[in-house]
């Protein structure tokens, strides 16, 4: 192991040569990152610096330098623990990697000129332990929040309930499992002090300090697209077996899902092992075992076994999450430092023929090598087929290559139709134009199609997570809850999908923590002690409605009042207001009804962030209550599709879009159907309904062809339930309608969602049907201003 | 957006055209009244065209324009001096200006040329209590023996935030 200078051949000195200048290098540019620390939780400091010292780490391990392979591991493990909880670095801290710095440089000169570490063995202890120092203290200012000691573990059982965290997490879990069989509690414990056992054995075993780098030079063996494959595998595989997992602790005689979770487990442990993450498979090794037992039936499903499973499967989440940073990192790397990533490239290629350089004393260097190596054949073996299966499913692309992409549908929409529809070709008979002239509406209708559906996605992965999230809280809540989930099958533009993440969390933590009852109550109430809470999502017009409904106390009307008028948010007299306005009140900023404030809701901040999320979508947040029977909130989020399927009506001399999907159908009224009221309000009378008619030409300020009725058409829209009839002069035809913003100078306009340019490259303004029939109702709002 | 820190910006943004557009205007005439606006804001002269009403605006904004599929408001300078609209005829014209990077149309009766003007020849403009739109006006120009009124472009498009602008000049 010990290297002797007259044993390196020129080429490994010139290796070594570059390897410490590229360290000088990387320690010079980054050093300057730690100051930023000191005063802002920035987690890309931390990540570069994390980096710095993982870079070197595996540099290290390959050119067997062991003792800056063993500081910089210890001191990625402090970056580690920085790193998963951003807060500002106390001053001690700073200087400790200031230190190692100034360290490593030490060392890295050791090896310019002696070409090897080991002169500074002794002094390296002590850094070590200053860093473990400073590990402990980052940690102890953190014990609140991130445990990973072992010793921490049982105070946490004696106070469960009581800790001031946002986010529910595993060392909860662990927490409230006490009745565990010893022995799995034991190896869970294990698996959790992995990172800091790793850092003792490397302090006392060079072996396997030297193995553990072996496979971080392994990692860059390994091509980004494999690494990207791997984690997005990997998501999937957690997803499902998380889904299962919930599933069986309601269900566990379904074996099936037993089977499924274990194919998923095994996978990940053949995946992991195969790149080389050597933390993931251990922990899908123990799963492993515990989903065999199950499946064997030697174990039963009981609630704290799925919690330990749940729990490691947010470890393996959590280390993916490194992992994945760890990537995004490199790729920023890579592009600022091109040159160098060329020069690191050969000296991997060359390890192989460094392991088999003839030098008699490595034989046992060699031999581990390569043991490692076919061991890693074989894994290698193993993997493919797996890898395949991924490989189908799915590539990544740049969100930014897809809004382009639709950008350029859409103007494509906009040309194909002022090509098809030109004015030029009126009264002409060109059969052949007219047919490649349908081939091409076919066509670009199918790529918009397409193009649309890159974006949209299945609710089910959100809705999946909202699971556990409901088990997570309800546990901790000491309440009893069933989650109904349906419709998760319903597709919604990704960026959508990402904007309502927090308001649903918001939702549901209300709908479980101010909603459902506790047990006690609940049977004494005479309702089940098991609360039900239901999510939803459907379609509704060119909406989608997502629903949650809980059974529990429902809105208090009067406590609400009460404490809107203590806070100052209601002003006036609220008996005038109806049930409706009384609910948006709790949206209002600062505005809370929890008796106590809960670690889990109460502060009055998260229906206010629904609320902003949600109009930010363009979408409405609507709440139904009744007291002691439930509560239902209802998201209406637009499809904020670029593109629409519109028909275009003509007053006078202007054009009008509406959205084809709230038309529910048009008539030339008779006369006896129509009823003006005293105050001047026109109804129609359609079958059973009375409707309120709107003329689009007082409204906008138009002429229209005619003022009667009669002469023109009706047009029966419908929003949210409410219908009302516009009057235009005529229907002109159905287009795809590229949605085009009003201009930013214009600003909002009443009535009016966008613009689209028609055929003949004129525009035509979309109705907003909703503002519409709002105006309908409340026809003091309408400002005629003449434009 | 301050009024400085955005013409800093365009500026920039402009690079090696700013010795070329510096002290040039664009002329133009409204009720027989010489106007002038800063080159570097002018993005192109186009014909009256079809313009789209938006229902519910403010008064002065005549509706939008659809130039090569970019949707563009257009205001009716003579609205905004309060002075009677007219028939557009083909002397008519809009200049496209692009001010807080958004293209806006300005509807005036005639564009006249783009012509040198020197800040020797430039005065402030006299104090006045007289009519509301002297307030667009930044400077009085002086080509020759006539008289050209410089235009705030700011203030023309943006009346209701004049306030914020002088404070920051």
């Amino acid at each position: 192991m010990s290297s002797n200078i007259n044993n390196i051949d020129s080429e490994i000195q010139d290796m070594l040569g570059s390897f410490v200048s590229e360290a000088f290098d990387s320690l010079d540019t980054n050093e300057p990152l730690v100051e930023n620390l000191r005063n802002e939780t920035n987690s890309e400091s931390v990540n570069a610096i994390f980096r710095v010292f993982h870079t070197l780490k595996g540099l290290s391990g390959f050119f067997d330098m062991q003792v800056i392979n063993k500081v910089t591991h210890q001191a990625e493990t402090l970056l580690d623990i920085i790193r998963k909880k951003s807060q500002v670095q106390s001053e001690s801290t700073i200087t400790v990697i200031y230190q190692t710095f100034d360290f490593l440089r030490d060392l890295l000169q050791r090896v310019n000129t002696e070409f090897t570490d080991q002169s500074g063995r002794e002094e390296a202890e002590d850094m070590m332990l200053i860093i473990l120092d400073a590990i402990e203290k980052v940690k102890e200012e953190q014990s609140g929040k991130a445990p990973t000691k072992v010793a921490e573990t049982p105070k946490k059982e004696s106070k469960p309930l009581a800790k001031p965290k946002e986010e529910i997490a595993e060392p909860d879990l662990t927490a409230n499992i006490p009745d565990l069989t010893s022995e799995n509690n034991e190896e869970i414990i294990i698996l959790e002090q992995k990172a800091e056992e790793e850092m003792e054995i490397l302090l006392t075993n060079p072996e396997l300090a030297s193995e553990t780098s072996e496979e971080y030079a392994m990692e860059s063996l390994i091509s980004d697209d494999m690494l990207d494959q791997f984690l997005n595998g990997a998501q999937e595989l957690l997803d499902t077996s998380e889904k299962n997992l919930l599933i069986l602790e309601k269900e566990p005689e379904r074996d099936n899902l037993v089977r499924e979770t274990f194919g998923a487990v095994h996978s990940l442990k053949g995946n992991a092992g195969f790149m080389g993450f050597s933390e993931i498979e251990e922990i899908s090794i123990e799963m492993e075992t515990i989903l065999d037992s199950i499946r064997n039936k030697q174990l039963d499903i009981e609630q704290n076994v799925v919690t330990i499973l749940l729990s490691n499967i947010e470890t393996i989440r959590n280390r993916l999450d490194v992992i994945t940073n760890r990537t995004n990192k490199k790729e920023i790397t890579e592009h600022k430092e091109k040159p160098k990533q060329k020069e690191e490239k050969p000296k991997v290629e060359e390890k192989p023929q460094l392991a088999s350089a003839p030098v008699p004393e490595e034989k046992t260097v060699i031999r581990e090598v390569k043991e490692k190596t076919d061991d890693d054949e074989a894994k290698q073996a193993k993997a493919p087929a797996q890898m395949q299966t991924m490989q189908r499913k799915d590539i990544r692309v740049e969100t930014l290559k897809i809004d382009k992409l639709f950008d350029l549908v859409g103007e494509l929409i906009t040309i194909e139709s002022m090509v098809t529809h030109s004015p030029d070709l009126v009264g002409l008979d060109l059969q052949n134009f007219n047919k490649s002239a349908n081939m091409l509406n076919k066509i670009t209708r199918e790529l918009q199609e397409i193009s649309m559906s890159i974006r949209m996605m299945p609710l089910e992965g959100h809705f999946n997570k909202m699971k556990r999230l409901v088990r997570d809280v309800s546990l901790k809540m000491n309440k009893k809850v069933n989650l109904v989930v349906s419709g998760q099958e319903t597709e919604m533009d990704k960026n959508v999908i990402d904007e309502i993440a927090d308001p649903l969390v918001h939702i549901l933590r209300n709908a479980i923590d101010h909603g459902v009852e506790a047990p006690e109550v609940r049977i004494a109430k005479g309702k089940n002690e098991i609360g039900n809470v239901s999510l939803s999502a459907r379609y509704e017009g060119n909406e989608i409605l997502i629903i949650v409904e809980d059974d529990g106390a429902g809105i208090p009307r009067d406590v609400i009042l009460r404490k809107a008028q203590e806070r100052g948010i209601l002003k006036g007299s609220p008996d005038s207001l109806s049930n409706k306005e009384v609910f948006a009140l709790i949206f209002e900023p600062g505005f809370s009804t929890a008796q106590t404030v809960t670690d889990i809701s109460g502060r009055g901040v998260g229906m206010d962030v629904v609320k902003k999320n949600i109009e930010k979508l363009r979408g409405s947040v609507d709440i139904s209550s009744i007291e002691g029977k439930g509560s239902k909130f209802t998201l209406r989020i637009p499809l904020t599709l670029a593109i629409m399927e519109a028909m275009l009506i003509r007053v006078g001399d202007s054009k009008f879009a509406l959205p084809i999907l709230s038309i529910r159908e048009s008539f030339r009224p008779n006369p006896n159907s129509i009823t003006v009221t005293m105050d001047g309000l026109e109804v129609v009378k359609v079958r059973q309904e009375i409707l309120p008619i709107m003329r689009l030409h007082d409204l906008f300020s138009l002429e229209s062809d005619s003022e009667k009725l009669e002469e023109g058409i009706l047009i029966i829209i419908e929003a949210r339930e409410r219908k009302v009839c516009l009057f235009a002069d005529e229907i002109v035809g159905q287009q795809q309608a590229v949605i085009k913003g009003l201009s930013d100078y214009i600003g909002k306009v009443p009535g009016v969602t966008g613009c689209m340019i028609l055929g003949d490259g004129s525009i035509g303004l979309i109705l907003d049907i909703e503002s519409l029939i709002d105006m309908a109702q409340k026809p003091t709002l309408i400002t005629t201003q003449v434009s | 957006m301050t009024y400085n820190q955005e013409a800093v910006d365009l500026d920039e943004i402009l690079g090696e055209d700013e010795d070329t557009q510096k002290d040039k205007y664009l002329t133009f005439r409204i009720a027989d009244e010489d106007y002038a606006i800063e080159i570097k804001y002018v993005i192109e002269i186009i014909g009256i065209q079809k313009i789209t009403r938006v229902p519910n605006i403010k008064e002065y904004i005549k509706g939008i324009i659809n130039l090569r599929g970019i949707i563009i408001p257009v205001v009716e300078v003579r609205r905004r001096f309060n002075l009677q609209d007219i028939e557009y005829d083909d002397r008519t014209c809009i200049i496209v200006v692009k001010v807080n990077n958004i293209s806006i149309g300005l509807i005036v009766d005639e564009v006249a040329e783009v012509m040198d003007i020197q800040e020797s020849d430039r005065a402030p403009s006299p104090p006045t209590n007289k009519g509301s739109h002297s307030k667009f006006i930044q400077s009085i120009g002086k080509v020759g023996d006539q008289v050209k009124i410089l235009l705030d472009i700011y203030k023309l498009l943006y009346e209701e935030n004049v306030n914020i602008f002088e404070l920051n000049e």
